[in-house]
C-alpha cells in the first residue's frame, strides 16, 4: 500500500501534455489559432503514442494506497481509450469551421477526458471510481456544449449535464448502501466480505441496483439512455464519436470490476437484473432507431441497441462474457470511429446530417461510402466483418450461461439493426445522388479510412490474436 | 504456410484489379494470370510429390476463426490425394482458360473486370478444395456461388444474361438451404466441423444411421444444385450466356465438379450411411445422364450441345459416387476437366470466328480452322468414349462400377447415354466443321493465345486416361486412396463392359455418320416414320410442356391462387405487416418518449428506476 506513482506514468504523459495545452492556448493569438489547429492535434496523438507505449512500463500492481490498480484489464481498456483518442484527434481535424474558437482547451479537454477514463479503467475502490467519474463528466459537459454560440449545442449540453446529475446521484447513492452493507469501499475489500456472507444482503442488493442503474448513464443503456439521441446530435461531431467509442468502453470495464471483481460471488442476485435491463435496451434502442433520419441520432439509438449487446455478455457473468465484451468493444470502437469520419467529411461538404445526404454516396466518392458499408454492416454483425464475431460471442456468453430469452431477443433485434443500417446502405448504393460533384478526400483521411476498414476486416477474418488476448485478460476479472 | 498463398494470391488479384489496375487493361489480365500461375507451381510440386509416393501424410493446417466453448469454427486446408488433384486440376484448366480470355475478351469493355471476376472465382473454387471442414466448404461454396453470378451475368446489359445469373444463383440457392441444413445435422450429431474428425466419429460408429442418411441426404441437395442435378439441372444450360470462357471454366473444370469433389469429400460418410442415401444419389445421376443426352440430340447451339453434354457427365460422376465409386468419378472429373475445357474454348474459338452459335450456319470449317477442328475432334472423341481416348478409361471405370454394382437398371442407362452421346456429338463435328458451307463472311483461325491453350488441353484430353489403366500400378485407384471407403473398388477391368460400350459408341457414331454425312439415313424420313418418338426428343419429352402447361398452368396456379390468398391475408397482412407496423408504430412510440424536454427525460429515468428496482425486488 504506497503510492508507486511510477503506475501513472501514462496518465501523467497525458496530463502534462493537457495542461500544456492550456497553458500555450493562452498565448496563441487568435489569428493564428486555424492554423495551430493541425499542430496541435498532431502533438495530441503524438502524445497519446507516446502514453501508450509507456504503458509497457511500469508493470503491474497497485498504487496510490491502493485505490489504482494496473492490472492486463487497465492496461487492454487504456490502450483502447488511446487508440480511440488518437482517432477522435484526427476527426477533430477535420471538423473545421464548426469550432470557430478555443481551440487548446478543446484539444485539452479531449485528453483531460482521457485521462479520467485511464483513471476509470484503473479504479479498485469505490471512492477513486467516483472521483475519476466526476472528473471525466466534468470535462465531457464542456466538450458536448463546445458550441455554446448554437443554440442545440448549449441544449445538449445542459440535457447531458442534467441527466448526468441525476445518474449520479443514484450511483453514490448506491455506492453508499454498498458501503452501509460492507463496511469497505475497495473493491477486493468488499469482495471479500460479501464472500465470506457477512454482509447485510438487503442494503447490498439495493446499493447493487443503484449503483448499476448509475453506470447506465455512462452506456446509454436503459433508463439512462435518453440524453443520447440529442447529445450525439448536438455535439460537435468528434465529441459524439468520443462519447460513444470512449464513455462506453469506460462504463463497461468499471461495470465489470464491479459486478465480477467486487459482486461476483452473488451473481445470481443481479444476473437475472442485469440481464432484464440488457433486454429492454436491445429492444428501444433497435426500434426507436428505425424512424431516424439523422444518421448521429441513428448512430446514437444503435449505441444504445450495442449497449444491450453488451450487458448481455456483462449478464452471462463468465469470462467468455468479459472477454467478448473486450472484443466487442475494440470492434465496435473501431466501427463508430470509421463512421464519424466519414460523416465529418460528408458534413464537410453537405452541411448535413440527415440520411439524405447520403443519397448515391457511392457515385461522388467510393471511398466513403464503402467505409460507411463497411463499419454499419460490422455494427449490424455481417460476417466476414469484426462485428459479427463480436456478436457471435456476446449471444455465446449469453447462451452458455443459459439467457436463451435474452439470445433470442439479441439474434431477433440483430435482423431490425440490419434493416436499419441497410436503409443507409441502400440510398447510397441504389440511389442517384443529387449533387454529382465528387467529394474530394486528402490523403491522410485516405489513410485513416484504410486503416479502419482493414482493421474491421481483419478482425473478422482472423480473430484468433485478439480472441485470444481478450479472453485471456478477463480471467483477470474473476 | 505457402498453402495460405493459393487463398490469398488470387484474392489479391480481385481486389487489386478492382481498386487499383481497372483502367490498364493488359496490366489487370497479367496480374490475374500471374496469380493463378503462381497458385499452379506452387500446386505442381505438391502434385508430383502425391503422384511420386501416392501414400504421404495429410497435411492440415488451420486456425481457429470463430471458438466458442463447445463449437470450433477452423478456416483451414486439407491436402490429401483427392484435393491436391482437384487443385491441379483447377490450377492447371484455370490457368489455360485465363490464357485463352486474353485473347477471347480482347476487346470487350469490362476487360479488367472479367479477369477479377475470373481471381475471384478461383478463390473461392480454391476454398472449397482445400477447406478442410463443413463451414469453410459452404462459405466458399457461397462465394463461387456470387462470383459465377458475376461471371455468368457478365453481359449484364443483355435480358437474357442477367436472367440467366439470377437463375442460377437462386437454384442453386434451393440446393445450398439443403447444404446448409445437412451442416447442421452433421454438427448436432457430431458436434464438429472437421471431415477427419466427423470421419473418426463415424468410423467409431457415433453417429446413428438415420442420422447420416439424413445428413447424406441433405448435403447431396447441396450437390444437386452446384452440380446442376435433375431437377435442379436448368440452370446450366441458360448459364452459357456467359462468356465463352466462363462456360469452360464453371462447367467443365470447377463449379459443376465442386459438387462431385464435395461427394467425394464426404464418401466415408456416403458409405457409412444406409443404402437408401447411395440409391437416391445412383438413381438422381442416371436420370440426369440420361436425359441431358437426349435433350443434346435436338439443340443447335453449339455451346448448348455440349452444355447439355455436360449435364449428361455430371449424371455420369454422381451415379459413379452412387454406385460406390467416388474414385471413378473423381477420375472421370478429371478426365472431364480436360476434354469438356477443351471443348467449350473450341466452340468459343468457332464462335470467335463465326460470330454465331447456330451449327446450321456454320458447316465446312475445318479447311479454315484447322488447329480448332482437329482438337475438337479430339476432344469429342474423349468425351464419346473412343479408345484410347481418355474418356475411354473413365467412361469404363463408371460403368464397370456399375456393372459390379449389380443394378442393371443404373448400368443400362449408363449404356444408353454413351450410345446417344455418340450421336450427338458426331452431328456436332459434321455439321459444324464438315458438309456444306452455311457460314457467312470469311472466318479464319483464332490467335495464338487462343490455340495454345487448344493444343494443350487436347494433348491431355488424349493422354490423361492412360494413369487410369486399371492393369498399371500405382494407378489412379491408389493414388486416390479411397478404397477404404467404397465397396465395389476392386472390379478391375470388365473385358464385357469394354467392349459392349464401344460397340454402342459405335454404333451411335455409323448413325451420326449416315444420317448427318452421307444422308444415307434422310431425317426428313426418319422424322415422317418414327414422327412420334421424333416430336417427343422434338418437344423435349413434352417436359417443358409438362412444366409449363400441366405444372404451371394446372397445379401451380391453382396452389398460387390458393398460397396468394394465404400470402397475402395470412402472411402478409397478419405475420409481416402485422410485426412491421407493430415495430414500427412502437419505434415511433418509443421514439416519442424522446421529446427533447428535459424535464421528460429525467421522469423517465426515475421512473425507470423505479420500475427496475421493482423488477430487481420481484427477482
Amino acid at each position: 500500500m504506497e503510492m508507486h506513482l511510477q503506475r501513472l506514468i501514462p496518465e501523467f504523459i497525458l496530463l502534462a501534455m493537457a495542461l500544456a495545452f492550456l497553458v500555450v492556448g493562452f498565448f496563441i493569438p487568435k489569428a493564428a489559432s486555424n492554423g495551430s489547429r493541425k499542430t496541435f492535434g498532431i502533438v495530441g496523438i503524438l502524445t497519446a503514442l507516446v502514453s501508450g507505449a509507456s504503458l509497457f512500463l511500469p508493470g503491474t500492481g497497485t498504487a496510490l494506497f491502493g485505490m489504482f490498480i494496473q492490472d492486463n484489464v487497465s492496461v487492454f481498456f487504456k490502450g483502447l481509450f488511446l487508440i480511440v483518442l488518437m482517432f477522435v484527434l484526427f476527426t477533430t481535424i477535420k471538423y473545421e469551421r464548426e469550432l470557430s474558437q478555443w481551440k487548446a482547451e478543446f484539444y485539452a479537454l479531449l485528453l483531460f477526458a482521457t485521462v479520467g477514463f485511464m483513471f476509470i479503467a484503473s479504479s479498485s475502490d469505490f471512492v477513486s471510481f467516483y472521483v475519476a467519474l466526476e472528473f471525466v463528466a466534468v470535462t465531457q459537459y464542456v466538450l458536448v456544449a463546445f458550441r455554446k454560440e448554437t443554440s442545440d449545442g448549449v441544449e445538449s449540453g445542459l440535457k447531458y449535464l442534467i441527466t448526468g446529475a441525476l445518474s449520479s446521484g443514484f450511483l453514490l447513492y448506491g455506492i453508499s448502501f454498498i458501503y452501509g452493507a460492507t463496511g469497505a469501499t475497495g473493491f477486493t475489500e468488499v469482495a471479500a466480505v460479501v464472500e465470506a456472507g457477512s454482509a447485510s444482503n438487503a442494503f447490498l442488493l439495493i446499493g447493487i441496483g443503484l449503483v448499476v442503474i448509475g453506470i447506465t448513464f455512462k452506456i446509454s443503456a436503459l433508463p439512462f439512455h435518453v440524453w443520447a439521441p440529442d447529445v450525439y446530435q448536438g455535439a460537435p461531431t468528434p465529441v459524439a464519436a468520443f462519447l460513444a467509442a470512449g464513455s462506453k468502453a469506460a462504463g463497461f470495464v468499471i461495470l465489470m470490476r464491479i459486478l465480477f471483481t467486487a459482486l461476483g460471488s452473488v451473481k445470481t442476485e443481479w444476473m437475472i437484473f442485469v440481464a432484464v435491463i440488457s433486454g429492454a435496451t436491445l429492444i428501444f434502442g433497435n426500434l426507436a432507431a428505425m424512424p431516424q433520419k439523422d444518421i448521429k441520432r441513428l448512430i446514437a439509438y444503435g449505441g444504445i441497441g450495442s449497449a444491450g449487446y453488451l450487458l448481455m455478455a456483462v449478464a452471462s457473468a463468465s469470462s467468455l462474457g468479459a472477454g467478448a465484451v473486450m472484443f466487442y468493444l475494440v470492434v465496435y470502437s473501431l466501427s463508430i470511429l470509421a463512421a464519424f469520419v466519414s460523416i465529418v467529411i460528408v458534413y464537410n461538404n453537405e452541411k448535413s446530417y440527415l440520411i439524405s445526404a447520403y443519397t448515391g454516396l457511392s457515385q461522388r466518392s467510393p471511398l466513403l461510402a464503402a467505409t460507411l458499408f463497411i463499419s454499419l454492416l460490422s455494427m449490424a454483425g455481417i460476417p466476414p466483418l469484426g462485428g459479427f464475431i463480436a456478436k457471435f460471442y456476446l449471444i455465446a456468453a449469453a447462451v452458455q450461461s443459459g439467457l436463451l430469452v435474452l439470445a433470442v431477443i439479441g439474434v431477433v433485434m440483430a435482423i431490425v439493426a440490419m434493416y436499419y443500417y441497410l436503409l443507409v446502405i441502400k440510398s447510397m448504393y441504389l440511389r442517384y445522388p443529387v449533387n454529382n460533384e465528387p467529394i474530394h478526400i486528402d490523403g491522410a483521411t485516405r489513410v485513416v479510412l484504410y486503416i479502419l476498414n482493414i482493421s474491421i476486416i481483419f478482425l473478422g477474418m482472423y480473430p484468433g490474436p485478439l480472441t485470444d488476448w481478450v479472453m485471456d485478460i478477463a480471467t483477470v476479472l474473476f | 504456410m505457402y498453402i495460405w498463398a493459393l487463398l490469398i494470391l488470387p484474392l489479391f488479384s480481385a481486389v487489386l484489379i478492382t481498386l487499383v489496375t481497372r483502367r490498364h487493361k493488359d496490366l489487370s489480365s497479367y496480374i490475374s494470370i500471374g496469380a493463378v500461375l503462381a497458385c499452379f507451381f506452387i500446386v505442381l510440386p505438391i502434385f508430383l510429390r502425391f503422384v511420386g509416393a501416392p501414400h504421404t501424410e495429410h497435411l492440415e493446417g488451420s486456425f481457429r476463426w470463430i471458438g466458442v466453448p463447445g463449437m470450433l469454427v477452423e478456416i483451414g486446408y486439407l491436402i490429401d490425394p483427392l484435393s491436391v488433384l482437384m487443385l491441379f486440376i483447377v490450377t492447371f484448366v484455370g490457368t489455360l482458360i485465363h490464357i485463352y480470355s486474353r485473347g477471347y475478351m480482347h476487346d470487350d469493355p469490362g476487360y479488367s473486370r472479367f479477369f477479377a471476376c475470373l481471381s475471384l472465382f478461383i478463390f473461392s473454387m480454391l476454398g472449397i478444395v482445400l477447406a478442410n471442414n463443413l463451414i469453410m466448404i459452404y462459405i466458399f461454396w457461397e462465394l463461387v456461388g456470387l462470383s459465377s453470378y458475376l461471371l455468368i451475368g457478365f453481359y449484364f446489359e443483355k435480358p437474357a444474361a442477367s436472367d440467366a445469373a439470377k437463375k442460377a444463383f437462386l437454384v442453386n440457392r434451393i440446393g445450398d438451404f439443403g447444404f446448409a441444413l445437412g451442416i447442421c445435422v452433421i454438427f448436432y450429431a457430431s458436434g464438429t466441423f472437421n471431415f477427419l474428425e466427423i470421419a473418426h466419429q463415424v468410423h467409431a460408429g457415433h453417429l446413428s444411421p438415420n442420422t447420416m442418411l439424413l445428413g447424406s441426404l441433405l448435403l447431396f441437395c447441396g450437390a444437386v444444385g452446384k452440380s446442376a442435378q435433375f431437377p435442379l439441372h436448368v440452370w446450366l444450360p441458360d448459364a452459357m450466356e456467359g462468356p465463352t470462357p466462363v462456360s469452360a471454366l464453371i462447367h467443365a473444370a470447377t463449379m459443376v465438379a465442386a459438387g462431385v469433389y464435395m461427394l467425394a469429400r464426404i464418401s466415408f460418410l456416403l458409405y457409412a450411411a444406409p443404402p437408401a442415401a447411395t440409391t437416391v444419389i445412383a438413381y438422381t445421376g442416371a436420370i440426369t445422364a440420361l436425359g441431358a443426352a437426349l435433350l443434346a440430340l435436338g439443340q443447335s447451339d453449339i455451346k448448348r450441345v455440349i452444355a447439355f453434354s455436360t449435364l449428361s457427365s455430371l449424371g455420369y460422376m454422381v451415379m459413379s459416387v452412387g454406385v460406390g465409386s467416388a474414385t471413378a468419378g473423381m477420375f472421370y472429373l478429371m478426365t472431364h476437366a480436360f476434354f469438356k475445357a477443351l471443348l467449350f474454348l473450341c466452340a468459343g474459338s468457332v464462335i470467335h470466328a463465326c460470330h454465331t452459335n447456330d451449327i446450321w450456319h456454320m458447316g465446312a470449317l475445318s479447311p479454315k480452322l484447322k488447329i480448332t477442328a482437329t482438337t475438337f475432334i479430339l476432344g469429342s472423341l474423349a468425351m464419346m468414349g473412343v479408345f484410347p481416348f481418355s474418356g475411354f478409361w473413365s467412361k469404363d471405370e463408371i460403368l464397370s462400377a456399375a456393372f459390379a454394382n449389380g443394378d442393371m437398371v443404373l448400368y443400362g442407362a449408363g449404356v444408353l447415354t454413351a450410345f446417344i452421346t455418340g450421336i450427338f456429338m458426331t452431328k456436332l463435328i459434321l455439321v459444324t466443321f464438315f458438309g456444306k458451307k452455311r457460314y457467312h463472311g470469311s472466318p479464319h483461325e483464332s490467335p495464338p493465345s487462343m490455340t495454345i491453350p487448344l493444343i494443350i488441353l487436347a494433348v491431355f484430353a488424349v493422354f490423361v486416361g492412360l494413369v487410369g489403366i486399371p492393369s498399371l500400378h500405382p494407378n489412379f485407384g491408389s493414388f486416390l486412396g479411397l478404397h477404404g471407403a467404397e465397396h465395389g473398388a476392386e472390379h478391375g477391368f470388365n473385358m464385357t463392359v469394354a467392349i459392349s460400350s464401344t460397340i454402342v459408341v459405335f454404333a451411335g457414331i455409323i448413325i451420326g455418320f449416315l444420317t448427318y454425312y452421307t444422308g444415307t439415313i434422310d431425317p426428313d424420313k426418319m422424322y415422317k416414320r418414327f414422327r412420334g418418338p421424333y416430336r417427343l426428343l422434338e418437344n423435349r419429352f413434352y417436359i417443358d410442356h409438362f412444366y409449363d402447361n400441366f405444372i404451371v398452368a394446372k397445379i401451380y396456379n391453382q396452389v398460387a391462387r390458393i398460397s396468394t390468398f394465404i400470402e397475402v391475408n395470412i402472411i402478409i397482412h397478419f405475420c409481416i405487416n402485422g410485426p412491421a407496423y407493430l415495430i414500427r408504430h412502437a419505434g415511433l412510440f418509443l421514439r416519442s418518449t424522446i421529446t427533447g424536454g428535459v424535464q421528460h427525460y429525467t421522469f423517465f429515468m426515475v421512473t425507470g428506476v423505479v420500475v427496475l428496482i421493482i423488477v430487481y425486488a420481484l427477482t
